[in-house]
């Protein structure tokens, strides 16, 4: 409905207010919001950000090492790491094709849209200061994280810290312009989802298959430029216009930017990054799904037709039935992600386990569904006449048969790319242990989530805030450390190959945790509440019996 | 500068006699959500100066309606026209004000900094008697330099109110603008919306009223998306119509 052609006639128009207004209107309030700024607290918050940038650089420092590469892997870097890091730029402008057909990657105020972007005030004008400061922030974010990469690189590869630094921090730059610029194409020409998934695959098809030294992709050429310290390529400057050419041209579109797609966009962001802010997973998770408009099927892919027994299995397979498809095929491949990055951790770098973990752990909390349902209708749980704890175990059994399903397509993964009897040894038990191990750290995720029945209520509210602030941590990191222990059959077969004992024997003695990590979370969830009300009683007692009589 | 096109041509040249301006013509206008259809197409023009109520019961396609001819929204199909402009265009957006029933506000801005922020956005710039006059009228005056989002429901729909009206505009879109007022809120809303008819202007109001209905020129009445009525309110069971 709107004419985004109209929006840039070059012709005054009678009916367009001034954009200078606009500019007028927003500097006043700039003014303001200067004038009521809490100094110390913005000042606290630098230095928490600066904080956790510098530990998180020391970290990820300390676990690369400063080692100097081998001759075969500065061969492998001077020959693959232009693809590389093209692979990552490829994700990059992917992504920002994405957001921008879900109206992204501005997310404006509610109010902005629908005072500034309903007022006769020409869109490209009103959304041009908005989308400047985006980029500028977004530039700012790639040239520290680059530059970051550069002090890394700088540690392993020949060359001084500062030419490092500095092609890792334009790189940086320029990975986040294009996923901006590609953002605000896509947001304005209003280019339609599929055409959208589809020009993100093939971008990042092509720089995977440059990576495999089928056929050069224009991103190399970007990625060229993050190793300019180790080989220089003047052709690769032209990757510098070439992005520039790209945010300038979604510049030049945002006038068309749909209205209905902002207004969403801007509910959701709002709500998800307060259930960022309060590390709250199922909530940033269905706020997610709605961006992504990712809906139930409203008929399922087949009707269950009989009635009968088991209510929460039938219960369970009805949701099942209505993932949708963009659902079922993000945890496909996921799985085959996870399935890949255990390869690696089998061959080359065992930290390829935590990526293998998380990518399962994602694939656990979709795999959970129809239990986080009930999770988040707790009143529904507890109004029925069953044990709270029982009627979540009840919803296991179908969980661990779509864990078995995704086990199914991790092994498959793997051993196409393994193809020896002994690796489908190996992978027959590592794909259930990284599975099963994966939905349990969902489970415990999502119904450690549920709030407290009042028949448990616990005496968490009187917790110290260290503790309670420790609890949040461990609750945060528990369910990703218990996905990593499903990965432990992989790196025990790796530890018995180095030591030439039987593989599929380390293997098979890995299962053993997460047999157990499983076991106790099923007896977690089925017990819970009977322990925690225990745990209060006794605590009641210890009370009772401190107090003078 | 008129926003009326002039009448057209007849073919030896003289012009017919001026037809009645539309505000608002809608042309095969359907909308669905996902596979959920919210309006099936439908055609409806509403001539300048008329009132009209739409009524139809949740989920009829009222606000969906009233959204797509805001610019808020687009159609799946079909198109809507504002005294001649594509909805959403700058010419649409410059005659339409929204009243809507989900009140937005910014969080650093007062309720008097609201108004100027959006009287000078339309091109007001004589904005502050104005403002001093709907702030008086829907009984927020005291209260102007204080931050809306913090207001209870119904004054915050009061300041919504407020919004509406600052800027010049030729067609009213009000959705469901009765939830939460209070009596004297009502009655205020009631007089603007009498004032802005009397006064020649467009009035499309979304509403569950019946009692409203009967004080309107024309009702519109929706069921499941579809036009089910479309006539004058009195002597009709409106009740029996949306179901």
């Amino acid at each position: 409905m709107t004419d985004p052609a109209g929006e840039r006639a070059p012709v005054p128009d009678p009916f367009a207010v001034d954009v200078r207004v606009l500019r007028d209107l927003r500097r006043q309030r700039r003014r303001r919001r200067l004038a009521d700024i809490e100094w110390f607290e913005a000042a606290y918050r630098v230095y928490l950000v600066g904080f956790l940038a510098a530990f998180t650089v020391l970290t990820v420092s300390s676990a690369i090492g400063d080692e100097a590469a081998t001759a075969s892997q500065l061969a492998w870097v001077r020959e693959h790491g232009p693809a590389a890091v093209g692979l990552v730029a490829a994700v990059a402008a992917a992504l920002g094709l994405r957001s921008g057909s879900r109206g992204g990657p501005l997310a404006l105020e509610a109010a902005e849209v629908r005072y500034v972007l309903l007022a006769p005030v020409r869109r490209r004008g009103a959304l041009l200061g908005p989308a400047g400061r985006q980029v500028r922030y977004l530039v700012f974010v790639g040239v520290a994280a680059g530059a970051a990469c550069g002090q890394l690189a700088s540690l392993r590869l020949p060359g001084t810290l500062l030419p490092w630094a500095a092609a890792c921090a334009a790189t940086g730059a320029l990975v986040a312009a294009l996923f901006a610029g590609c953002g605000y194409v896509a947001a304005g020409s209003r280019l339609p989802r599929p055409l959208v998934t589809l020009l993100g695959a093939v971008l990042v098809g092509w720089a995977a298959l440059d990576l495999a030294e089928v056929a050069p992709a224009p991103t190399t050429a970007l990625g060229g430029i993050a190793l300019w310290p180790l080989r220089f390529h003047a052709v690769e400057v032209l990757a510098f216009p070439a992005v520039a050419a790209v945010v300038l041209a979604g510049l030049r579109q945002l006038g068309g930017v749909s209205l209905e797609a902002a207004e969403r966009r801007t509910e959701l962001v709002g709500q998800l990054r307060f259930a960022v802010t309060l590390q709250d997973l199922r909530t940033v998770l269905l706020l997610r799904r709605q961006l992504a408009q990712e809906r139930p099927r409203t008929s399922p892919w087949w009707t269950l037709r009989r009635a009968g027994h088991h209510a929460v299995w039938r219960r369970d397979w009805r949701g099942y039935l209505r993932f949708p498809a963009m659902r079922l095929a993000r945890m496909v491949v996921l799985t085959a992600l996870a399935a890949a990055c255990l390869v690696v951790a089998y061959h080359d770098a065992r930290i390829a386990v935590v990526g293998a973990a998380l990518a399962a752990y994602l694939v656990g909390l979709d795999a959970i569904e129809p239990l986080a349902q009930e999770v988040d209708q707790a009143d529904w749980a507890d109004s029925a006449p069953v044990e709270r704890g029982v009627l979540l175990a009840r919803h296991l059994p179908a969980a661990a048969v779509v864990t078995a399903l995704i086990a199914l397509i991790g092994a498959a993964t793997a051993v196409a790319i393994e193809r020896t009897a002994l690796a489908a040894a190996v992978i027959a038990v590592a794909a259930p242990c990284a599975a099963l191990a994966a939905t349990a750290a969902a489970v415990v995720t999502i119904v450690s989530g549920m709030p407290e029945s009042t028949s448990s209520m616990t005496n968490q509210e009187i917790l110290p805030p260290e503790i309670a602030g420790m609890r949040v941590v461990v609750r945060t990191v528990w369910p990703l450390v218990l996905a990593t222990v499903g990965t432990t059959p992989v790196l025990a077969a790796r530890a018995a190959a180095d030591a030439d004992r039987p593989i599929v024997a380390g293997a098979l003695q890995g299962a053993m945790a997460t047999a157990l990590v499983a076991a106790l979370v099923v007896a977690w969830v089925r017990h819970r509440e009977p322990a925690k009300a225990w745990w209060r009683r006794t605590l009641e007692a210890s009370q009772d019996a401190r107090k003078p009589t | 500068m008129s926003r009326h096109p002039p009448p057209p041509r007849r073919p030896d040249g003289t012009r017919a006699a001026p037809l009645p301006p539309v505000a608002l013509r809608a042309t095969g206008l359907a909308k669905d959500y996902g596979d959920r259809p919210a309006l099936a197409p439908l055609d409806v023009t509403v001539e300048d100066g008329q009132a009209v109520a739409l009524v139809g019961h949740n989920g009829s396609g009222k606000t969906t309606f009233l959204r797509i001819a805001s610019g808020l929204l687009e159609p799946t199909a079909g198109t809507v026209e504002v005294h001649g402009h594509p909805a959403g265009s700058l010419g649409a957006r410059s005659a339409v004000a929204y009243l809507s029933d989900a009140p937005t506000f910014y969080e650093d801005l007062s309720v008097w900094e609201h108004l100027e922020y959006v009287a000078r956005l339309h091109g007001h710039d004589d904005w502050e008697q104005d403002a001093a006059d709907l702030l008086g009228h829907v009984g927020l005056y005291e209260r102007a330099d204080e931050l809306p989002t913090r207001f209870s429901r119904g004054m915050r729909q009061k300041a919504t109110i407020a919004l509406a009206f600052i800027r010049p505009f030729e067609v009213l879109l009000v959705d469901e603008p009765f939830v939460g007022l209070d009596l004297a809120g009502r009655n205020a809303l009631l007089d603007l919306l009498t004032d802005v008819h009397t006064a020649g202007r467009t009035v499309i109001v979304a509403t569950h009223e019946l009692s409203f209905v009967e004080r309107v020129d024309r009702c519109l009445v929706l069921r499941d998306g579809a036009l089910v009525h479309d006539g004058a309110a009195r002597g009709v069971d409106v009740a029996s119509l949306v179901g």
